[in-house]
């Protein structure tokens, strides 16, 4: 009887695994701390581009990189690989923008940053 | 290869590659053990196609990160449940049975070869003489009725004066002619096939010893036919003159 359990539990235990580890993307995105929230890290670089405290920011770009990387080793396996490239190289261009202190580019980077993590995760 | 090191922690195109194609295989493990034990002679041409279709989606699943694995997953997951359905209402309705896996084709009919069914299955005079061959059919006057199967094979009855003598033509004794029971399979005893067969260890023990055999972990197979004679092979052939059927010396 319980080889018979096992027979059935196993593989669907197996798929419920998988289905899980594909759609970890959705759940493992949010921060488990402040070193990893990278949505709070983007608004807060926003603010600092806006104010034209390009010192901070900086400080902030490199922040939001740093959380990006952390969150990254966790949902590497259920989000699109090239989101990870995109997003990770889109901070980085905002992080070139600000140390030019170009304001419109700094933004439009942080925007497409925000856009591409929005995307990381969601089914549709 | 990409890798990327964060704090300790990789971030790598290869790590992705392996855990999808561990989700790919098992997925597919399991899929293909749901879809039924048919061999692949007794496929049809449309379990054939459903394989390649659903074994390509779970190789773009371990290998294209163009796209998360999710939908090669649901992809393979609907295309199984598919076939699962097409199964089932092949079981339970037996004319969609005969529309999906179509019907055997009689090709040749008392002798006769039925042109017009072959040419409906746009099967020709050269697939049906190289399908006899294979039957070990080299005479087409031989043939009495050949059917051309669903998965494509071709079943032949000879004409009754072809067909090779058998012993009860000859009204010849024969003996019962059942399964062969294995009894040890890479040194390892089966108990409960022995029990099967009403022998227990100590009957192996000693038949092995009649034929020089000290130790159980010496054999590779052991079977029992059902006329009672014990076919033992040990992992040490004496082979006096072993015939090599090789061409080239090697080494490969």
């Amino acid at each position: 009887m319980l080889k018979r359990i096992l027979l059935v539990a196993l593989p669907v235990g197996l798929i419920a695994l998988f289905i899980a580890v594909m759609l970890s993307a959705a759940v493992l995105k949010h921060p488990l701390g402040s070193d990893d929230d990278v949505p709070a890290w983007l608004s807060r670089v926003e603010a600092q581009v806006m104010a034209e405290q390009w010192h901070e920011a900086l400080e902030g770009a490199q922040k939001l990189a740093d959380a990006f990387n952390r969150v990254t080793v966790r949902i590497q396996f259920s989000a699109q690989f090239h989101d990870i490239l995109d997003l990770r190289a889109a901070i980085s261009r905002a992080e070139g923008f600000v140390k030019a202190q170009n304001r419109a580019g700094a933004m439009a980077e942080l925007a497409e940053a925000k856009t591409l993590w929005d995307r990381i995760g969601s089914r549709h | 290869m990409q890798i990327m090191r964060i704090g300790g922690w990789m971030l790598s195109e290869t790590l992705v590659v392996m855990v999808r194609a561990v989700i790919g295989f098992f997925t597919l493990l399991i899929y293909t053990r749901m879809l039924g034990k048919q061999q692949l002679s007794q496929l049809t041409y449309f379990d054939y196609i459903l394989g390649i279709t659903i074994g390509s989606m779970a190789a773009a699943l371990t290998t294209d990160l163009s796209s998360t694995a999710w939908p090669h997953w649901v992809g393979l997951t609907a295309w199984t449940a598919a076939g699962l359905a097409m199964q089932w209402v092949t079981l339970k309705w037996r004319f969609a049975s005969k529309y999906i896996d179509g019907e055997p084709t009689v090709v040749i009919m008392n002798g006769k070869i039925m042109e017009g069914a072959m040419r409906k299955l746009r099967y020709r005079a050269s697939d049906l003489m190289e399908q006899l061959r294979v039957k070990d059919v080299f005479d087409i006057g031989e043939v009495e009725f050949a059917i051309l199967e669903t998965n494509g094979t071709l079943s032949v009855l000879r004409k009754t004066q072809f067909q090779p003598v058998t012993r009860s033509d000859m009204n010849v004794p024969t003996q019962y002619q059942g399964i062969g029971t294995e009894l040890i399979y890479s040194g390892v005893i089966f108990d409960q096939n022995l029990k099967q067969v009403h022998l227990d260890r100590s009957w192996l023990d000693a038949e092995l010893r009649k034929k020089g055999i000290a130790d159980s972990q010496d054999v590779f197979l052991a079977v029992l036919d059902t006329s009672g004679n014990l076919y033992v092979d040990t992992y040490r052939d004496r082979v006096e003159s072993p015939v090599d059927t090789g061409d080239f010396p090697g080494p490969y």
